[in-house]
């Protein structure tokens, strides 16, 4: 019997009481390592660089991965040191690819989880991740031509609209706008290049932001740069992926011009807090009887982890809920909804709420 | 009953701090050697309960019944104590691992996880040895010191202390159902009715797994896997009880419900140490028993890792001689002997024992 059936059988109705998904998994991983119950664990079959400091990791998951759609995400779950950490990329394959999925992880400097990946992950490897999550975005005419603007490491979920795009309407109207701060950082260059042979209609400009040597770069995103390589940008079906600040200038050129278009922004980095300049807090932790000063402007979570404690976490982005716990009183600012939350009692994630007063919380 | 020296305010709250202190130091040295501990703990868990289960199939040879028993009830034991409770106090959730999540794990044991978590973690480790809010305090069965009133239900008491033992698993999981107060005929019949069928259910899936779905597995060996998991869940009964009430029932101390009026994070602490007491035994004894043997390092950090109590208790034992602070400890027999003189004596009126003094804290 297929483990597919067998889990399906074991999480029927007259089965599923009986069965302790820890105690199945210990047992199923024995008899093949990504076999579970529910947890899709894939296998490294391919890592390959993409930039100088980009790594494409291509993964096979068991047959608990419930497929994805172009320009969703996964969380990656990596144990380092005792402790699982959480982070979210994006797919950058074509969905259609069903047993396969391909994530580009960009190495941060002193970033943890993205240097562990980098020096240690090989193939053959197994990695967890989660089920694809992320809002898909129905187009008013799938023929409507579109425009992406890339910055960065946000090159990853445009892949995947992409390739989505050659292999099911290879005809379209694509414009890329590819920001990157030098030369060796234009991710992907060679699956591009293949895509400008492949689909007659697309069009590529690739935007160096940085000097180098006697070369200028051409700065930020503009109203300039986008007047000249999209004129017609009224008329397309926009999608915007960075960098915060790549993200809100192209928002408001899009406002300013009351474009009717709809426009999609997928920022990866949390948002910045909205004071910027920082107050002196008290902070209590009730359970481990801890005060401290803290300050505004800069998340529980961090402060909570910078006073030595080690709270439990997962995204660090205010998706997981991991964090989530009890604010006895005080008040403390959602980074992400921008909503204030006053009351006592309240449960709150600990790495998107900035305090904004004193604040005691439950930890 | 001990002798403490009485603290000034001052020392209460200094004694607090250095508890805190204790407790962040262990907090930011936690890594991967306390991952891999509960995981081999897990490891020991599942590998015991397929060698005892499979023992018990191969039918009444006694050699692998009395293996199989040994091994099922072994597994059971670890998997309550060692596993269960001390995952389920959130002592890993620093981890981040789903496995063991404080807040979702889910135990092989007649009680809803859900309820341990509100009758052990909050009522029991908040108002613990306060009468009439700890619950464990005699489970309401059981009056264990002079100071609780004596009615004359108490008489009966050993023979309630026998059967509570006996079905422990049934004892925890009913406390969340709040029986005294049915009978009394208070009950609150909204909570109860939402309480009964997650009790039901839960009690039903632990007993068809063990006397049921094992059985048949076994085809014409089922009467020895039947009789292998009575006896297993018998000796996991008694070994939880006999550990639980060496924790609280012995030297220790038991307080009125007004010292919780305005206390302080270090006067917490110092009831903590007046009403918990140790056991002293070998490494696998304290495995064994949870690491509930550290019952004063659990009680004061309840969400330490336990492997790390046997460390925190050196440190611990010598702020309690700084602070001139009884550290109850002792072998388990003599303590369970003084948990058995307690239930015999306070089944009866005090008669010429003193009341035990409120402590000062």
């Amino acid at each position: 019997m297929a483990p597919t059936s067998i889990n399906r059988w074991l999480e029927g109705p007259l089965l599923s009481p009986f069965v302790n998904e820890a105690t199945f998994d210990f047992y199923a991983r024995r008899i093949h390592p990504q076999w579970r119950l529910k947890r899709v664990v894939c296998r490294v079959t391919e890592v390959r660089p993409v930039s100088a400091s980009m790594r494409a990791i291509t993964l096979a998951p068991n047959s608990n991965w419930q497929g994805f759609q172009p320009g969703q995400h996964v969380q990656v779950f990596v144990e380092i040191g005792g402790i699982r950490h959480t982070r979210t990329y994006s797919l950058c394959n074509a969905p259609h690819e069903a047993r396969s999925l391909t994530i580009a992880i960009k190495r941060q400097p002193g970033g943890l989880v993205s240097t562990h990946l980098h020096d240690h992950l090989a193939v053959g490897d197994l990695l967890e991740i989660g089920q694809a999550w992320g809002e898909t975005r129905r187009l008013a005419s799938p023929d409507q031509p579109r425009l992406f603007i890339a910055g960065g490491s946000g090159i990853t979920p445009v892949m995947s609209h992409l390739q989505d795009l050659a292999a099911t309407r290879p005809s379209t109207d694509v414009v890329l706008m590819q920001y990157a701060p030098s030369e060796d950082e234009i991710a992907f260059q060679r699956e591009l290049a293949l895509l400008e042979r492949t689909m007659p209609g697309f069009r590529r400009f690739v935007l160096i932001t940085r000097d180098h040597g006697d070369r200028p770069g051409v700065g930020r995103f503009c109203a300039d740069h986008l007047g000249r390589a999209v004129p017609d940008a009224s008329k397309r079906s926009a999608l915007v992926c960075g960098p915060h600040a790549l993200v809100e200038a192209v928002r408001s050129i899009w406002q300013e011009r009351a474009y009717a278009s709809p426009i999609s922004c997928e920022s990866f980095s949390p948002p910045e807090p909205v004071d910027s300049e920082a107050k002196p807090v008290q902070l209590s932790f009730d359970r481990s009887g801890m005060r401290v000063t803290g300050r505004s402007g800069r998340s529980l979570l961090e402060q909570a982890e910078a006073s030595g404690l080690r709270p439990a976490s997962g995204c660090r982005m205010g998706i997981c809920f991991t964090c989530s716990c009890q604010k006895r009183s005080g008040t403390v600012r959602n980074r992400l909804t921008g909503l204030v939350s006053s009351e006592p009692d309240e449960l709150i994630r600990l790495c998107v709420s900035d305090p904004l007063s004193d604040v005691a919380i439950d930890l | 009953m001990s002798q403490h020296r009485v603290l000034s305010h001052e020392e209460v709250e200094s004694l607090g701090h250095e508890f805190d202190a204790l407790r962040l130091e262990v907090i930011q040295d936690l890594g991967e050697s306390d991952a891999r501990y509960i995981r081999r703990i897990r490891t020991t868990v599942r590998l015991t309960e397929l060698l005892g289960r499979s023992l018990l199939m191969l039918g009444f040879f006694p050699p692998t019944v009395l293996l199989g028993t040994l091994a099922l009830g072994l597994s059971k034991i670890l998997e309550n104590m060692e596993l269960g409770h001390n995952v389920m106090h959130g002592q890993f959730d620093w981890m981040n691992d789903p496995e063991f999540n404080g807040k979702t794990f889910e135990w092989n044991h007649s009680c809803p996880a859900d309820f341990w978590r509100k009758t052990h973690n909050f009522e029991h480790h908040t108002y613990t040895n306060i009468m009439g809010k700890d619950k464990d305090l005699g489970y309401g069965l059981l009056r264990l010191f002079p100071a609780q009133r004596w009615k004359p239900f108490f008489l009966g008491q050993t023979l309630y202390a026998f059967l509570l033992a006996t079905f422990f698993d049934i004892g925890v999981a009913i406390q969340d159902l709040k029986l005294g107060r049915v009978f009394a005929g208070r009950a609150n019949k909204e909570e109860l009715d939402a309480l009964l069928p997650v009790f039901w259910k839960k009690l039903r899936i632990a007993y068809t797994r063990d006397y049921v779905i094992f059985p048949l597995l076994a085809g014409p060996h089922a009467p020895a896997v039947l009789v292998g998991n009575f006896l297993a869940n018998l000796i996991r009964n008694y070994w939880t009880f006999a550990i639980i009430v060496c924790g609280h029932f012995t030297q220790t101390e038991v307080f009125p419900p007004s010292v919780l009026a305005n206390e302080t994070r270090g006067q917490w602490y110092l009831r903590q140490i007046h009403g918990s007491s140790n056991l002293t035994g070998s490494k696998l004894f304290h495995v064994m028993s949870g690491n509930l043997s550290h019952q004063i390092e659990h009680h004061l950090f309840p969400d330490i890792p336990s492997n790390r109590y046997a460390g925190l208790a050196v440190k611990v034992r010598a702020l309690c001689e700084k602070y001139g602070l009884t550290y109850h400890t002792g072998h388990f027999g003599r303590q369970l002997a003084t948990v058995f003189y307690r239930i015999a004596r306070y089944a009866f009126p005090n008669g010429r024992v003193p009341e035990a003094r409120s402590v000062p804290v």
